[in-house]
């Protein structure tokens, strides 16, 4: 089965390596419980764990004199941490997505910090609304800038609109294939195959 | 004033000496090696192809070539050549120069392959071709591994030609011919099962069976290429089936998963859990063919129950067992266990069959089509009916409902050990959920979806959307009328359209129903 953590020899400096075994740890360990709906419950030691990870990877991916490349694996790490922890829904993370993605080193690690600041604008809900917020709010806030907006962004955007595009096109229904059960009656006409007995017809007179 | 001299003079010296070993190098024979480099630069460029030719026709005659630099300039002569579209030319030169080094075998066998495959492809002279390699053969009765390769081509081109029995003859005589050779043993194998395999006669299963057994051995398989293996493997069990051998086709089944399954074991494997589970419904498949129902409802259980890990084949099973319960006439356990195919249905069509299957067992039940007609009324209109108008005299109540779902309490109980294992991601959530629609627990599983939805990145999002909605919410709500609300949603949440809260295009949760 898929194991909780990503990639722990992305070799980006002891840190996020520490971090990574942090996450693994907690990783390895979940799965104790299940709650009747089937959510893996973290038990405390791994939400502690993984928090402590978090609230690591979280200072060093916005560390501006970290290296680029650091940040941007902190960045990945991250959000595979609040994938474990379902936490995308937490007070102010997704202002602190947005605030990284405004940045002024944001364009070397935008990969990671767009997937990070869309799914913390979904906030852990099941819709869409969010993240179109969010779009439209990063709209205004480059178009204020006066800045061309860099390509992956916009990259980033077109593959939104084509993810929410498959939510306009519901199942066309399944009425209209359906049709009643109907019980065939074979038309019955047992008369034309049945035909009377030939009378035997009277013996001929003077024959014997 | 002297030193201006000295270094003037220095300069004639120096220039003298470079314009002595420039004329050196005009007149040193240029190496086999340079030559082929030469060769294969001038190859590219057309202006350039004759002085190709030239170099390649050298270093081919040459006696300081080795067997490797002759076939390469061979190749680079065959496609300058090719480039010039001229075959008949490089026919002729492919014949002219396996002549010219007949000492060469190697490179005499690449010759007359060459030659075979010109007439074959660019010439499609397909009569030439075959008579391309017997001539080899002809004239090289004793070299037994070299004929065995030529066999081989030659099968495979009869076998393209739709000459099965031929080609399986060429192959057969290939297969002893240099038997301490797996990798030549191996191709005239394939060979020969390739051609027996695509020849449609009622016996090809037994034709296919002895050259096939040995070349799923080990030592064999391992010089074909990866993606033919499982080809081999299964090919070897549906002969089995073929001739109704069925015990054997089973033994052999059960031997391959516990093969998959040691694989899967080993650290860094790369065999995916399905593999070992496709052996286990190939099994439960020979059952059914059988006609040993209850054998065949055991073992399709099992694809499930020893295989909680990989839902793969899951759907297929539980559909095979909702119809053999069907056919024993257990027609109240078949309407719970196609209950949970229609519950796991991915898309419409599965929906439509499911719908079908479960109203015909409705009607096998009562023997009329009344309760039938309901449920199909029910899915094709929802509860509020034909009028779409809750409240009215039309309103519609499902069948299903006094149905209960069926109880698999050794599903549950390898579905909750694979659950603790199945890790903390939006995969692992979705994973979670399918458990729990084989164990018939919808509303556990809508919210395995619904959190698989929320927990996810962007990648999958949609996929993930739309199973949240057409299997989870629709297993809970028991029918597909309304889902558009539910993909509206999740487009644009409770803001709707304009994405401001409070105005007239706000929507309703349609999924809060269905989470109390």
């Amino acid at each position: 089965m898929r194991s909780a953590v990503i990639n722990p020899l992305t070799a980006c400096g002891v840190l996020v390596a520490a971090a990574w075994m942090v996450v693994s740890v907690a990783g390895a360990a979940l799965g104790g419980q299940d709650t009747p709906a089937g959510l893996a419950e973290l038990s405390p030691e791994d939400v502690q764990a993984l928090g402590e990870a978090r609230d690591c990877l979280q200072d060093m991916a916005a560390d501006e004199g970290e290296h680029d490349y650091v940040r941007a694996e902190a960045l990945l790490a991250l959000n595979r941490v609040h994938e474990a922890l379902g936490d995308w829904g937490r007070p102010g993370l997704a202002d602190w997505y947005e605030r990284l993605l405004l940045s002024e080193k944001a364009k070397r690690f935008l990969s990671p910090v767009l997937a990070g600041a869309q799914a913390a604008c979904r906030g852990g809900r099941y819709h869409l609304g969010g993240v179109r917020e969010f779009w439209r709010r990063l709209d205004a806030a480059l178009q204020a800038r006066g800045e061309p907006v860099d390509r992956q962004i916009e990259d980033a955007r077109r593959a939104f609109q084509g993810r929410a595009a498959r939510f306009e096109k519901p199942p066309q229904g399944i009425a209209r294939r359906l049709k009643p059960l109907v019980v065939k009656v074979q038309k019955m006409n047992v008369g034309r195959h049945l035909k009377p007995y030939p009378v035997p017809s009277e013996p001929e007179k003077g024959r014997k | 004033m002297r030193v201006a001299h000295a270094a003037g003079l220095v300069l004639v010296v120096m220039l003298a000496a470079g314009a002595a070993r420039a004329a050196d190098a005009g007149t040193a024979e240029v190496s086999v090696a340079e030559k082929l480099d030469r060769a294969a630069e001038a190859r590219g460029r057309t202006e350039r192809h004759a002085e190709a030719l030239k170099l390649c026709e050298e270093i081919i005659v040459s006696a300081k070539a080795d067997p490797k630099q002759r076939a390469d300039a061979l190749d680079v002569l065959i496609d300058v050549y090719c480039r010039q579209k001229k075959y008949d030319g490089a026919v002729e030169a492919a014949q002219r120069l396996a002549k010219a080094v007949p000492g060469d075998a190697a490179f005499v066998l690449k010759a007359f392959m060459v030659r075979a495959e010109l007439y074959r492809g660019e010439l499609k002279q397909r009569d030439r071709a075959l008579a391309t390699l017997r001539e080899f053969l002809q004239s090289h009765p004793d070299d037994k591994p070299r004929g065995a390769t030529v066999r081989v081509r030659l099968a495979a081109i009869l076998r393209e030609d739709r000459q099965f029995e031929e080609a399986y003859a060429e192959a057969a005589k290939a297969v002893d011919l240099e038997p301490q050779n797996d990798q030549s043993v191996s191709d005239a194998l394939t060979e020969m099962v390739e051609a027996a395999w695509s020849d449609e006669k009622a016996d090809k299963a037994q034709k296919v069976l002895p050259p096939l057994k040995r070349l799923i051995e080990d030592r064999y398989l391992a010089k074909q290429n990866g993606w033919q293996h499982w080809n081999m493997r299964t090919r070897y069990g549906d002969c089995l089936r073929l001739l109704k051998r069925y015990d054997e086709a089973r033994a052999y089944y059960a031997a391959q998963e516990k093969i998959d399954r040691q694989k899967r074991a080993a650290p860094d494997s790369r065999v995916e859990p399905k593999w070992a589970q496709e052996w286990c419904r190939h099994a439960a498949v020979t059952f059914d063919e059988e006609g040993r129902l209850d054998e065949a409802l055991a073992a399709y259980e099992r694809v499930l129950v020893d295989h909680p890990t990989s839902p793969d084949y899951w759907y297929e099973a539980q559909v095979r067992i909702a119809d053999i319960l069907t056919k024993k006439g257990r027609f109240e356990d078949a309407l719970r266990a196609a209950r949970v195919c229609l519950d796991a249905a991915r898309d419409e069509g599965s929906v439509l069959d499911n719908v079908r299957r479960l109203a015909e067992i409705f009607k096998a039940i009562d023997t009329h089509v009344g309760r039938a007609n309901a449920f199909i009324n029910y899915q094709k209109y929802g509860p509020a009916g034909e009028d779409a108008k809750p409240g009215t005299a039309d309103d519609l109540k499902d069948p299903l409902e006094a149905v209960a779902r069926p109880a698999y309490p050794e599903r549950e109980r390898v579905f909750a050990e694979a659950r603790k294992q199945a890790g903390d991601d939006a995969d692992a959530m979705r994973f979670r959920a399918l458990t729990y629609l084989y164990s018939g627990k919808p509303k556990e599983a809508f919210r395995c979806f619904l959190d698989a939805f929320a927990r996810g990145s962007e990648n999958e999002l949609q996929t993930r959307g739309v199973e949240m909605i057409f299997t989870g919410a629709r297993a809970v709500r028991g029918h597909t009328i309304g889902l558009e609300d539910f993909f509206e949603f999740v487009n644009y949440g409770p803001a709707g359209p304009d994405g401001k809260a409070g105005t007239g295009d706000d929507l309703a949760d349609p999924f809060a129903p269905l989470l109390k």
